[in-house]
């Protein structure tokens, strides 16, 4: 019996921790990073405590299981009589508290940089963003640069932004509280009925799609512009693979579409459908923050453009003389006004 | 302190039913009512667990059976599926049910009323009677808790944290009408029971201690109780506080935590407005982190003593043990903020809590090294209680270690609300507090009984648990790096996260087996109460004092007011052993008979 028990605490011992905590180690969960601006300090923050912590795992958690396996009871084995060391006592207070005051200081800068060195507002575009059960609003400044006129774009759902450019994001809800959460850009900023929060980051890669291996591709601006990139005429499609609901997505021409404007070198052209082998594909838009019974499916899409791009967009948008869901930016108009221009 | 006192109050005991089993005024009676309440919730808790992890292995699938029997009931709809607003409603009652209905009252109600009063010679609490008020107003908010599943819109389904405005506006979501009502007045109830709890063991700690029982020979079980004590008495009347402001916004029509403009269903909401939502997470959380403490805390009372007990050592730094039990005590009212790093809170304000939180983490370690230091050259007796009390330290590690990266501000900012964090209060409060609370019942089980648990079954089931349970929780970890958010009712909408849904199924087959291998444990319980080996009054050799009494303690505790002449955890002293033994008992007068 003894025999056995001991093996399977080590088995057990084995299973938990080591194997699990190496795959950890690959960072292979980790999303890849798409914010220049600030999402590798954060990564690298991440990686900072990871290995301090994996150190300090592996000696705690060994020296535990070694003291199991060492000290087990056993015909002869007597404890040794002791109430403490005082000086052992002092190391393990001492360098655990130089770590952590080390690593609170050390994330401080970080920290202030990514919430409180907001880009000035001639270098960089301000979007306003109205969240609501259960979905995301964006407005776009008209091209005086003042938001509340009548001529200004607003989307739901849509948001797009040019590469390597910095955003503030100034937002708030209709509802209840939300949270803007774009994995890629490690941002994650909760959206406060009643308050406005800002927040900013800079997308310095571009999402596409490749369309012959259906699978989503992460550019760089000089990658995307080597290839020859479809801006509309396709629809993102799914199929349910069986009972656990996971999704095999791809990408389809519309229905009737002959031609689409295809981007390459900073070039709008339209080609013809059949030719296209990529596809401009969004970032997603979750939300963090329980906000009722829609939480699940509340997504929207941040897409990357090249400036050409975004041109192309916007020009397309006001056009379109595109507008939704004006009740709401009449309560913002109303509220935060301060915020307009 | 007067031993005569104690001798006069002495009442015969009672005999009827009622004042014997229902209204009793004896600590241990009312242990064990707290202790089998708090089990049933446990299983309807962890049974809610099980639906959670069959929705998000399986969305929106039919469940199992269960699904049949209640179709178009409770959560489910017409198919036996659960419904949106019914993951909601289960997502709730989980972590409602497991934070207030099940840790705190185990902990704290069954634990710390059974041992406390054996631990330090006394005949009972101070205040019997607030004791048994203090049980039956839980009750009355687990009557009110689980009578808002009949309600026809269903039960609160803002989570367990009920964040304002969703909790607040009852056209935000089904369950913010009716149910949230019942949600606050419950926790106001529990929240009651819990202050009153806890100014009755203060007192009792403070003021009952048998002669020699000086502050430095409490045994750190009851050291832990009584900082959880003074927790509970501090931080829950500012729970019940927001509660009433939240009931008098859905009642009376004020506005605390609405602001001025808010529309819900395209409807203007709360009249004069002028509240703010981040106010609710200020007070919540000013509760709601010391609670985690009231989680741990006992527990980690529990793990030393089992740990001192089955490593036959005294406990390693008892003193610096007692101190980093109070740094935590001073530090823990000021860390709440860190739950509001994204919240739109002052950055200078978040950078404030950042280091307060940083802080904390180290009395922690202290323990932890401690803990170590105690299983160093001991003579580690691998029983079920010792088995659990060392996962206890091993799990705890863990969960202390993930709960860095959510400390630092700017690696929050990607694992805020993700199923990181999912995982490591998992790893604290069910890895860590539950294998304590395990190891305490397999250890003071004969006490409560007369009978002993089996060691087999107890083994057994530790074993199959530590294995399921870290092959739950573990991989949570990497959700939350791969995004997941937490309290969605299915990830599969998100084109970012469908690499993770294999990885979900995983976790809910573990999850299955984690929960039926507590079956074992269920079966080991109720077999040992009825047929489980006679306990001897001592069966652990532990020093303490409820270690002197029979088994199962008598009515009034001690015969004698016991005198105490030394610290808890003498294992292995030379004194003993030269007694042929490896423990003295706390009362046991050896080497002071002259004096
Ligand atoms: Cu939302
Ligand atoms: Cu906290």
């Amino acid at each position: 019996m003894k025999k056995i028990l001991m093996a399977g605490l080590i088995v057990a011992l084995g299973i938990c921790f080591f194997p699990q905590h190496c795959l950890a180690l690959s960072f292979g969960y980790l999303l890849p990073n798409v914010n220049d601006a600030y999402g590798n300090m954060i990564d690298h923050m991440y990686s900072v405590i990871f290995w301090i912590v994996t150190i300090v795992f592996l000696i705690t958690e060994g020296f535990l299981v070694f003291c199991v396996i060492r000290y087990r009871s056993k015909e002869g084995r007597q404890a040794t009589y002791t109430h403490g060391n005082k000086y052992a006592e002092i190391i393990w207070t001492v360098i655990p508290a130089i770590i952590l005051i080390w690593l609170a200081i050390y994330q401080k800068q970080t920290w202030d940089f990514i919430r409180e060195d907001f880009p000035p507002p001639n270098k960089s575009l301000t979007v306003q963003v109205f969240a609501q059960q259960f979905a995301w609003n964006f407005r776009y400044a008209d091209p005086k640069g003042s938001f509340g006129a009548p001529d200004d774009i607003t989307t739901i759902d849509q948001m797009h932004v040019p590469v390597g450019k910095k955003v503030v994001i100034h937002m708030t809800s209709d509802d209840v509280i939300h949270d803007f959460f774009v994995p890629y850009a490690r941002l994650k900023q909760d959206a406060v009925p009643g308050m406005l929060s800002e927040s900013w980051f800079e997308m310095d890669k571009l999402g596409c799609w490749n369309l012959k291996s259906q699978t989503p591709m992460i550019l760089t601006r000089k990658q995307f512009e080597n290839l020859k990139v479809a801006l509309d005429g396709f629809l993102l499609m799914y199929k349910v693979l069986g009972v656990t609901g996971a999704r095999k997505y791809y990408y389809e021409p519309m229905p009737g579409k002959k031609f689409a404007d295809v981007i390459y070198h900073g070039k709008v052209s339209r080609e013809p459908i059949a030719q296209v082998q990529y596809v401009q594909h969004p970032f997603e838009i979750a939300c963090s923050q329980l906000c009722g019974i829609g939480h699940y499916r509340m997504v929207g899409y941040l897409t990357v453009d090249t400036p050409a791009s975004y041109r192309w967009w916007m020009k397309k948008m006001i056009k379109e003389k595109y507008q939704t869901n004006m009740r709401l930016w009449r309560v913002w108009d109303k509220y935060y006004p301060q915020y307009n221009n | 302190m007067n031993v005569e006192s104690h001798e006069e109050i002495i009442h015969p005991e009672p005999t009827g039913f009622f004042r014997k089993y229902v209204w009793s005024y004896d600590h241990k009676v009312i242990a064990k009512q707290y202790f089998f309440t708090t089990m049933c919730f446990l299983l309807l808790g962890g049974f809610l667990a099980m639906l959670i992890r069959w929705q998000l292995a399986y969305p929106f699938q039919p469940v199992p059976i269960l699904g049949k029997l209640l179709a178009s009931r409770f959560f489910f709809d017409s198919t036996g599926a659960i419904t949106p607003s019914g993951y909601l409603q289960i997502v709730t009652l989980h972590g409602t049910i497991m934070v207030f209905f099940v840790m705190i009252p185990l902990l704290v109600g069954a634990f710390g009323n059974f041992l406390i009063p054996l631990q330090i010679g006394a005949r009972d609490v101070a205040f019997p009677l607030l004791n048994a008020l203090s049980y039956w107003l839980y009750v009355l908010g687990g009557i009110v808790i689980l009578s808002s599943l009949f309600l026809r819109q269903g039960a609160a389904e803002s989570g367990w944290t009920a964040y304002p405005p969703l909790s607040d506006v009852s056209t935000a979501t089904p369950g913010s009408g009716m149910g949230q009502i019942f949600w606050l007045i419950a926790i106001f109830i529990v929240g009651f029971s819990s202050i009153v709890g806890g100014i009755n063991f203060l007192t009792t700690i403070v003021k009952m201690r048998a002669p020699g029982m000086t502050w430095g020979r409490l045994p750190l079980v009851t050291w832990a109780q009584l900082i959880t004590a003074v927790f509970q008495t501090l931080a829950t009347p500012v729970l019940g506080a927001a509660a009433t402001l939240m009931l008098c916004d859905k009642l009376l029509k004020t506005a605390y935590f609405i602001p001025t403009g808010l529309q819900s269903a395209d409807q203007l909401i709360g009249g004069a407005g002028g509240g703010h939502p981040l106010l609710w997470q200020h007070l919540f959380w000013f509760y709601s982190h010391p609670a985690v403490y009231i989680l741990v805390l006992p527990a980690m009372g529990i793990a030393s003593e089992l740990i001192a007990t089955f490593s036959r050592k005294p406990i390693f730094g008892y003193k610096p043990m007692v101190v980093s039990l109070a740094v935590i005590m001073g530090l823990g009212f000021v860390v709440w903020g860190h739950h509001m790093f994204v919240s739109g809170m002052s950055p200078a304000m978040a950078t404030g809590f950042m280091m307060t939180t940083m802080l904390i983490a180290l009395p922690s370690s202290v323990k932890v090294f401690n803990w170590l230091g105690t299983l160093w050259k001991g003579s580690i007796q691998l029983t079920s209680a010792g088995l659990c009390g060392i996962s206890f330290v091993a799990m705890f590690i863990i969960g202390g270690l993930s709960g860095i990266f959510l400390a630092a501000t700017p690696v929050d900012i990607y694992l805020h609300d993700s199923y990181y964090v999912i995982a490591h209060f998992h790893y604290i409060v069910f890895g860590a507090s539950l294998f304590a609370i395990f190891g305490g019942i397999y250890y003071w089980f004969p006490k409560m009984f007369g009978r002993m648990m089996n060691e087999r079954l107890g083994k057994l089931h530790w074993l199959l648990t530590f294995i399921t349970f870290n092959l739950t929780f573990f991989p949570m970890h990497f959700l939350g790096e791969g995004g997941q958010m937490r309290r969605l009712a299915t990830i599969t909408n998100y084109e970012f996260l469908q690499p993770l849904q294999n990885l979900n199924v995983f976790i809910s087959i573990a999850a299955f087996l984690l929960g039926i291998s507590q079956l074992i444990f269920i079966f080991n319980f109720f077999y040992s109460m009825l047929y489980g080996k006679k306990a001897p009054a001592n069966p652990w050799n532990a020093t303490g004092l409820e270690w002197t009494l029979p088994s199962p303690v008598p009515y009034y505790n001690f015969e004698k007011i016991p005198m105490v002449y030394r610290g808890p955890y003498e294992y292995s002293s030379p004194e003993a052993l030269k007694q042929g033994k490896d423990w003295i008992a706390q009362s046991d007068p050896l080497g002071f008979e002259k004096s």
